[in-house]
């Protein structure tokens, strides 16, 4: 303690506590900061004085009072000293202490018998400090001895502290013993992090927990043990981070991983993330190789929208010149360079433009904003068309691709033009056709005009092939230019016969009952027979069975070579199959029931059963399906038809889901006529998925005599195989049928139930008479006997529909078909000159799926026509075909359609170059971002770069350099010319099994891939070189100064040694780099000493180390390196130790200083210093909580450790007040921590700061739960823990020793008392008492507090009357008792632990000179942080250190006798 | 420089004679028991076994000799090997009793010496070192040093917590890092291979000794050497590994380790953690890989909690201070692990001993219970000491003179045939042991 003692205060008292720094004003009266230059200076001048040793100076009483000491004055001070202990202070020990304290069993290690003189009471100064420190408690004498009078006590007291205090003067800014300080487990981890960058290095994470000494921290080297184990541990660390060391092509870099595997993938995702920087991902199609999915042409794809947005939202100021491309670019996070030739384009001249770049432009200069969608999807349209992209994985081989994106001419020789026409349609339908001829670029460079069709001979130009009418189904096609006679024909027919429709249906109705033949009764109605045929056919009255197609030719027999399984199909699906056997029977994914019937559908095929019937009668019919493949599928759809002559309806429908069955039966009895068929399909459902094996089965029971039952499974499941048709049981033959039809079943007639013609056929089936059947007969004949509009009556809808099927050509009357084929009688072509069009009329009825087809082509590439029949000049001419069902008015450029060219014609070539003029500004993709090629199942390639337009239009010629660096980097890092030759000797063993044409289509690429091989073995050798001199740059920065040439010469030398013992280039390069890390002067924060008696200045290697590890925990970065290695960094005064004037180079320090402060590596300060001197460090492992009281605290625990790192870091940073620390107004929580606190509101996501804390209990550390929950015990809170926590650490008051076997208290609180009722209970017995005094009632104020740090719900007695007298209640008085009142205790604790913190070491008297400066200046200064930490890095403690003879080692050092 | 006419090694070795390193000169190589050990007697070893924070204060106790001795409850898991036990009762270190409490009474344990309190660590050569610096050349390791209980890094009343969690001290200044991984220890015993250009790299590192040593004051030349003997050793380890030859008279029962190597990490579950630590300190002695070792259970003043016991509401150093029938519960397991040790090395059959009776199991603590009660210390040596050491006793010296615990020191480190007259504030062994 520092400070003299006011005689006239009650030492016993203890509200006027011995705070040092009462005499604070008067040595630095001189000093009033105003800015901070001014500051700056004040702190060098305060350092000045340090060195003089004289900083401060403080009245003394009773010795020379008010008046700053000399050197000189020592002398005479220490005479005087040494008269009063002679006269009084001996005597008095001599009375009042020597009883207990003499000797060999001297109590508590105080021998006051070799103190007889000043002389000798000055060589063991930790004596006089223990000594010091009891007088000032008051804990001596004891209260059972004899007592001092209190005059003489002051008189002893006041010696003792002013003796004290001349000795630490005597001796101020003693370096004091720094034992050789080896890294801390974290310092070596954080030097790691930063010295290879990677931050999830954490090499030390099996090494020995570190441990503390100094002022409690663990980078004071008394506490660092070595062992060999521990070196095999810091060799292995060393080697391990080696791995992490990347070889680049010209140095080396680290990586978070050590596989080249991994080094790869890294360097892919950063050209990766270069290629992100401009480019964004397209839609990639999936691409099916041999079962294999692959993503194709995703990735690297102009984001045009919004380069297009841009330039049309900032058009006005940019044309107005209020704004430029360059701010737009920077607003819009848009590349400038492309952005501009954006502009450029759309804004220039486009006359000499292309086609397609014309169009665009011309787009663009019409649109306003609200276009950008639709001129986008025309870009992107037009690259769809204009490029095409290449599967990468076997670029190179002959035959395969040269590049993944590829212009893609759109030019033809000829076009097609298919139109389908809709049905069913009852007016003639209309085909324009038109070819517009269009100059390109070519001939406005070369001819300067337009082709004049005046002048050029331009008649027919362009030939229309064979234009036709064709029919799904492959029936004939029909010829344009035979149109016109089929459509008479069929005219003809359909007015000699529909007129006589009654008498066709009355020829139905008499066939039904007679057995005279159609053609018969044709014949004799002077009918057409075949029209009567279809009339029949038509009504419903054939009397033919009509046919079941789809028919399995394929027996299955003994599946799976299981000998019950049988069925039909095909071997995949469809099929079906039976269980024969009276078991279940499994294999594959499928399990089959015992005698079941199973089908399988394929996408696009249906499983059927055909029942046809064989007994005319009334019937029941039910029945079931279930999945029989309950692994994979999803489910199948199910339909149950009954066909009945022309008629289909459907009994029963459903939809089976996987895994499940499903029952079925109808509900009224059916009746159903011999021939009729029962029909049940099972379709895949969704049409897409193969694992669908459906067990079916169902029952027809006859209700009417006699009374037959046919159950599918029972029927069919022994003989399946006989036959297909299969007969019955009862011997009817063909009732079985099993096939597989196209699904969707052929949609059946259109006729409804109440259209006439099914009106008429019922009243016949009903008997009703003749002359309704008459009458609906001559209803029908009306109906379909009109044909033209004119004429047309009003007709109900169902009868138009009816008339329009009937006069379809391709109608239930096949009109069609009967008419006479046309003559193929010279030329079907028909010809056009541009933007003439061509208009074909279609008939009205012509059909349904039919589809109007041409190709057009210019005429001179008629490849029948010979050279001279060309029409001249056709060689510059280039069309466009315009094909609609709507009038072509006019012409318009369409940028995504075909052109129309003469083979090798010019006009070719000018269209290719116009093609590729858009292609130049608006690749389909900038750059193959995937890099990774996954498009072959067998890849030659293993990374592809493809970025040239990236490249032409983005980048600058620095980022290309750098593109092109990190692409050299991967190839270096992956090895990839090696590992192609690899591949490629894979590639064409695997070939040659089966493919030998790709042996061949491979062969060529053997010898550049073996060069190029070679050439990367010798660009690996090359690289050697550059590796060696990066380890070399890694020693110096490693090593925290430059290495000798020696030290260089070694490094190269322990290289050669280990390649001479045949390792690696690889491996000795590592272990060179495991030998830097491995050396002690990485291990070891070495300093060098002098052989001299004196302090001296540290070099200013040196003190960046120490300054680095001060803040950061851990080497100094290149700035700091780089004042070192000029010599600015250690201030001049302390080079030649005189303090003439204010140096440059001490501002450097604090400039340094300061910006090493503002840095987020401060944060390591937080924990490496405030943590660990508020014991919290590691409290996010903390695991001493009970888990059953305090479930959530384990999830918890993070974010309470990550709240006060928070708050120091930034205090740190941001230079706060140290007083927060005590008594803040804020915090920093996250969500589930806010609710732990019970804040009133709540956080977001992550972490806030939050303000106003202090009314809801927290601010401070003492609101902290990691404070709160680590002075407490596993179960409850214990206000011991938590007040000597207060006392010991925030105060730094020293307290007695505790009396051996002290009585222990229960953890879990005896019925009745509180925590605090128990301690009070244990602290009234008087040798407790006398510690707990002075302890307890902090914890008492915290006690609403509970072992986790919440605040309790039920309030609790936190008043309290505190050792000096103050009565508080509460945390908050607590924190305002100790920030005001205790204040100057708290700031010197904070002020002692900051320094032995940075100096490494205990706290000696002999820094408390320094220690009384650093906590005036404070006082003035806001107590900003930073002032505190800049007067520690200028004092000279931490810029000197003593020499090797220095004075004054052991007196003042704590050791052991 | 052509390299084929210099080799480093040579000079370096020749390096190494200038630099004068005391510590050196004094250390014979490893590998050296060829010449010395032509006996048939298998080796006498000693493990130090630690349990900090005392025991239950009145379970804790023996009554009667031989068979009949009669055992507190503490010691009830080595009740069947009182026949190969001694109970010692009543001896203390008085410097312990100066300091505060826990780690002071802690970090001199095994030299009696007074401990530098304040910011400064200083203790005394703990008895196992010593005997590993005199005889640790006759085996691979010289000893081995393990824990399963990680450091406390902080300061507590005025001492560091270094004094609660270290009892084994290579120097006053420097604790012996210990091993709390059991993979790692494991390492320590069987990793020979070392890989190609280790040796070359240690070479290296040695070599920037002459450099460093030049300009650093004698204090940090002491703190310096400390690695570079390390390296040292290293460096003769791997030059002897493969060169053991045949070997002459005894040798071990096992020469590979007969269990796996553990996994990586520290085990959660803390009766695993135990049960590793035991079975690899076993193996040291079975496979002679050191003779002296030192396995600290936990710390003074240590943090670990013991759910397996469904005891989890206090940690160890809070229970300690309770006395209740938990805190027995947890002597008790303590004690499980020091008769698991003992009875598998009365496994190992050694001729006509067992490897037990060839050894000494030294139990200790801190302090007697509690309370911080360290003018008596809870002591059991189990094991015959190579037939040293007479089983079944029971022996009271706490109301004699010079009960000095080094005393029991100075009469184990005389079984290891470490002939000291006087060892930290002890001056004669104890003559019953």
């Amino acid at each position: 303690m520092f400070t003299p003692t006011n005689p006239s205060s009650s030492i016993a008292n203890f509200d006027r506590p011995k705070i040092p720094g009462a005499c604070a004003g008067h040595g630095n009266a001189w000093f009033k900061p105003k800015g901070v230059i001014e500051f700056f200076l004040a702190i060098a001048m305060s350092f000045v004085f340090h060195f003089s040793g004289f900083s401060l100076a403080c009245p003394e009483v009773g010795l020379a009072a008010n008046q700053e000491y000399q050197q000189e004055d020592f002398p005479e001070q220490e005479q005087e000293l040494d008269a009063v202990f002679k006269r009084q202070i001996q005597p008095l020990l001599n009375q009042f202490c020597s009883d207990c304290h003499q000797g060999e069993n001297a109590e508590a290690e105080i021998d006051l018998q070799p103190f007889q003189s000043l002389e000798s009471a000055k060589t063991q100064l930790p004596v006089w400090q223990k000594i010091r420190q009891v007088l000032s408690t008051n804990q001596m004498p004891p209260t059972d001895s004899k007592q001092l009078p209190l005059e003489q006590q002051q008189q002893l007291e006041q010696w003792v502290t002013t003796f004290l205090k001349i000795q630490a003067r005597a001796h101020a800014g003693d370096p004091g013993p720094v034992i050789l300080r080896r890294l801390s487990n974290d310092e070596y981890d954080y030097t790691i992090q930063d010295l290879t960058g990677v931050a999830s290095l954490q090499p030390t994470r099996q090494f020995p927990v570190d441990s503390g000494a100094g002022e409690g921290f663990t980078n004071s080297g008394a506490a660092q043990g070595m062992s060999p184990a521990m070196v095999t541990k810091y060799l292995d660390a060393a080697k391990e981070v080696a791995q992490h060391a990347v070889l680049l092509p010209d140095g080396i870099e680290f990586s978070p991983h050590i596989s080249r595997r991994d080094h790869s993938d890294q360097w892919i995702a950063k050209i990766q993330g270069f290629y992100r920087q401009h480019s964004i991902q397209g839609s990639g199609t999936k691409v099916d190789l041999q079962g294999v999915q692959f993503d194709t042409n995703q990735g690297g794809i102009i984001p045009i929208d919004k380069y297009l947005r841009a330039t049309l939202e900032y058009r006005s100021q940019l044309l107005t010149g209020q704004i430029k491309l360059a701010e737009v670019a920077a607003v819009r996070a848009l590349n400038l360079k492309y952005l501009t030739t954006l502009w450029n384009l759309f804004n220039g001249d486009s006359s000499g433009q292309s086609l397609w770049v014309k169009d665009l432009i011309h787009a663009w200069q019409q649109s306003t904003v609200d276009a950008v969608p639709e001129l986008t999807s025309k870009i992107v349209e037009t690259q769809s068309v204009l490029w095409k992209f290449n599967s990468v994985g076997q670029i190179g081989r002959s035959g395969g691709p040269n590049s993944w994106m590829q212009t893609s001419s759109n030019l033809q020789a000829q076009q097609e033009v298919r139109i389908p026409l809709s049905f069913p349609t009852k007016d003639p339908q209309n085909i324009f056709l038109a070819a517009k001829e269009f100059a390109t670029h070519q001939d406005h460079l070369d001819n300067g005009r337009a082709p004049n069709h005046e002048t050029e001979p331009s008649s027919n130009t362009i030939v229309w092939q064979n234009p036709r009418i064709e029919f799904a189904d492959g029936k004939k096609s029909i010829f344009l230019k035979e149109l016109p006679k089929l459509q008479a024909k069929i005219r003809q027919r359909m007015v000699d016969h529909l007129p006589k429709t009654r008498q066709y249906l009355d020829a139905v109705s008499t066939l039904r009952t007679t057995d005279e033949s159609a053609e018969e009764l044709a014949a004799n109605q002077h009918l057409d027979a075949k029209l009567l045929n279809r009339w029949v056919q038509l009504a419903g009255f054939s009397k033919t069975d009509f046919s079941i197609t789809g028919l399995y030719t394929d027996r299955l027999a003994g599946v799976n070579e299981l000998p019950e399984i049988n069925g039909w199909g095909s071997p995949a699906t469809p099929s079906i199959i039976t269980n024969a056997s009276p078991e279940t029977v499994s294999f594959s994914t499928l399990t089959l029931p015992s005698r079941g019937v199973f089908v399988h559908p394929s996408p696009g095929k249906d499983s059927v059963i055909v029942w046809q019937c064989p007994v005319q009668g009334e019937y029941h019919i039910h029945g079931m399906l279930a999945d029989a493949d309950t692994t994979c599928g999803n489910g199948v759809k199910w339909q149950l038809q009954l066909k009945s002559r022309g008629e289909t309806s459907i009994l029963s429908a459903g939809e089976l889901r996987s895994s499940a069955v499903q029952e079925f039966a109808t509900e009224k009895p059916t009746s159903i006529t011999k021939g009729d068929c029962v029909i049940l399909i099972v379709q895949s459902g969704n049409n897409d998925h193969v694992c669908d094996t459906t067990q079916v089965d169902f029952t027809l029971s006859q209700i009417d005599q006699p009374q037959k039952n046919w159950n599918l499974a029972n029927d069919i499941v022994d003989r399946i195989v006989d036959a297909n048709p299969l007969a019955d049981s009862y011997g009817n033959s063909q009732v079985w049928h099993f096939c597989a039809w196209d699904s969707p079943p052929k949609q059946e007639s259109v006729f409804s139930a109440t259209s006439s013609l099914s009106q008429w056929r019922q009243a016949i089936l009903n008997d009703e008479p003749a002359d309704v059947i008459a009458a609906l007969a001559q209803r029908i004949t009306q109906v379909v006997s009109v044909w033209d509009n004119d004429s047309r009556a009003p007709l109900d809808p169902k009868d138009d529909l009816f008339r329009t099927l009937i006069q379809q050509w391709d109608g239930p009357l096949k009109w069609l078909e009967d008419a006479e084929s046309p003559s193929n009688a010279g030329s079907l072509d028909f010809f056009s000159d541009s933007e003439q069009v061509l208009d074909f009329t279609l008939p009205a009825y012509l059909g349904g799926g039919a589809t109007f087809v041409t190709t057009a082509s210019i005429r001179g590439n008629l490849n029948n026509e010979t050279q001279e029949k060309r029409i001249p000049n056709l060689s510059n001419l280039a069309f466009q075909i315009h094909a609609s069902v709507n009038p072509i008015l006019e012409f318009p450029f369409q940028p995504t359609a075909p052109i129309l060219v003469l083979t090798d014609s010019a006009a070719q070539q000018n269209a290719i170059r116009e093609m590729d003029l858009f292609c130049k500004v608006f690749p389909a993709a900038l750059c193959y971002s995937r890099i990774v090629p996954v498009d072959e199942v067998v890849t030659l390639t293993l990374y592809h770069r493809e970025d040239e337009p990236l490249q032409r239009l983005f980048l600058s010629d620095d980022q290309c350099q750098e593109l092109d660096r990190l692409w050299n980097e991967l190839l270096f890092v992956s090895q990839q010319p090696l590992l192609t030759t690899v591949v490629f000797e894979q590639i064409s063993e695997f070939a040659t099994q089966d493919r030998p044409d790709l042996v061949k289509a491979f062969a060529t690429m053997r010898a550049p891939i073996y060069r190029r091989a070679e050439e990367f073995k010798q660009a690996l050798l090359d690289s050697q070189a550059s590796h060696l001199a990066a380890a070399k740059q890694f020693a110096s920065l490693a090593w925290r100064r430059p290495l000798s040439a020696a030290e260089f010469q070694a490094l190269d030398s322990l290289y050669e040694e280990l390649r001479d013992h045949e390792l690696s280039h690889d491996a000795s390069f590592r272990l060179v780099l495991a030998r830097i890390l491995t050396s002690p002067a990485f291990v070891y924060k070495l300093e060098d000493t002098q052989d001299i008696a004196t302090a001296v200045s540290i070099s200013d290697f040196e003190l960046a180390t120490r300054l680095s590890y001060f803040l950061w925990s851990s080497s100094p970065d290149q700035e700091l390196s780089q004042l070192a290695v000029r010599g600015e960094l250690v201030p001049d005064q302390a080079k030649h130790g005189d303090g003439s004037n204010d140096s440059p180079t001490s501002l450097r320090l604090l400039e340094q200083t300061d910006r090493m402060l503002k840095d987020p590596r401060t944060k390591r300060m937080a924990i490496q210093f405030a943590c660990q001197w508020l014991h919290v460090r590691n409290f996010d492992t903390n695991n001493d909580k009970n888990e059953t009281l305090y479930p959530e605290f384990l999830k918890l625990r993070q974010d309470m450790y990550q709240e006060t790192v928070m708050f120091f870091e930034d205090l740190f940073r941001n230079d706060g007040s140290i007083l927060d620390i005590v008594d803040s107004d804020h915090t920093f929580v996250n969500r589930s921590l806010a609710q732990h606190y019970g804040f009133e509101k709540l956080p977001g996501d992550g972490w806030e700061r939050i303000d106003g804390v202090r009314h809801q209990g927290r601010g401070g550390v003492l609101g902290m739960a990691t404070i709160l929950a680590s002075q407490s015990g596993a179960s409850r809170t214990s206000p011991i823990l938590r007040g000597n926590w207060v006392s010991e650490t925030l105060l730094g008051e020293r307290l007695p020793k505790p009396p051996a076997n002290v009585p222990t208290l229960p953890e879990s609180l005896p019925a009745g008392l509180t925590a605090r009722q128990l301690i009070q209970l244990h602290s009234q017995q008087p040798e407790c008492a006398k510690c707990h005094v002075r302890i307890d009632p902090y914890g008492f104020a915290l006690e609403q507090y509970d072992a986790v740090g919440r605040l309790r719900s039920q309030r609790v007695d936190t008043q309290t009357i505190l050792f000096d007298g103050t009565s508080i209640g509460g945390a908050e008085q607590l924190k305002s008792y100790l920030s005001t009142q205790r204040r100057k205790n708290f700031v010197h604790q904070f002020c002692k632990k900051l320094l032995g913190f940075a100096l490494g070491r205990e706290v000696l008297l002999t820094d408390e000179p320094l220690l009384q400066d650093i906590q005036t200046t404070l006082a003035q200064s806001d107590y900003r942080f930073s002032v505190a930490v800049k007067m520690i890095v200028t004092s000279k403690q931490f810029l000197e250190i003593r020499g090797q003879k220095y004075q004054n080692q052991s007196r003042q050092e704590g050791l052991p006798k | 420089m052509s390299r084929s006419q210099f080799s480093r090694r040579t000079m370096l070795h020749g390096l190494g004679v200038t630099m004068a390193l005391p510590w050196m000169e004094s250390f014979p190589a490893w590998g050296a028991r060829q010449k010395n050990q032509a006996t048939d007697q298998a080796p006498t070893r000693m493990a130090i076994l630690f349990s900090g924070c005392g025991f239950h204060s009145q379970h804790w106790w023996a009554k009667g000799q031989g068979q009949a001795m009669e055992l507190g409850p503490v010691l009830k898991p080595i009740h069947d090997l009182r026949h190969k036990m001694v109970f010692v009762r009543g001896l203390y270190n008085a410097e312990a009793l100066k300091g505060n409490i826990h780690s002071s009474q802690t970090g001199n344990l095994l030299s009696g010496a007074p401990l530098a309190s304040g910011g400064l660590i200083r203790s005394g050569t703990s008895v196992d070192q010593l005997v590993a610096q005199e005889i640790g050349h006759l085996t691979k390791l010289p000893s081995l040093v393990l824990g399963c209980e990680t450091s406390n890094p902080s300061v507590h009343k005025n001492y560091s917590m270094l004094y609660s969690s270290h009892i084994s001290w290579s120097s006053p200044t420097t604790p012996t890092p210990l091993e709390v991984y059991p993979a790692l220890a494991f390492d320590q015993l069987f990793k020979d291979k070392t890989q190609t250009g280790d040796r070359s790299v240690l070479d290296a590192v040695l070599e920037d000794a002459t450099d460093f040593r030049r300009n650093i004051s004698k204090q940090d030349r002491q703190k310096l050497d400390e690695y570079l003997n390390s390296v040292r050793e290293i460096e003769q380890r791997i030059d002897q590994a493969g060169k053991q030859g045949e070997v002459q008279g005894w040798r071990p029962t096992l020469d590979e380790p007969n269990i796996k190597r553990p996994q990586d990490g520290i085990p959660q579950d803390i009766v695993e953690h135990m049960r590793l630590m035991s079975d690899i300190l076993v193996l040291a002695f079975q496979t002679d890989t050191t003779r002296v070792c030192t396995l600290k259970l936990n710390n003074d003043h240590g943090t670990l909690r013991f759910p397996h016991l469904g005891i989890d509401y206090m940690i160890h150093h809070l229970l300690s201070h309770t006395d209740n029938e938990d805190w027995l519960t947890v002597n008790q397991f303590f004690l499980e692990q020091v008769a698991y040790i003992a009875k598998r090395l009365d496994l190992i059959q050694e001729g006509e001993r067992t490897a037990l009776d060839n050894s000494m199991l030294l139990l200790c603590s801190s302090m007697l219970n509690g309370h911080h009660d360290a003018t008596q210390l809870p002591v059991v040596l189990l094991g015959g000491g190579g037939g040293q050491i007479q089983g079944g006793q029971n022996l009271d010296y706490l109301d004699r003179p010079n009960r000095q615990m080094c005393r029991l020191y100075l009469s184990m480190m005389n079984k290891m045939g470490v002939q000291r007259t006087e060892f930290g504030d002890a001056t004669s062994p104890l003559p019953e042991i």
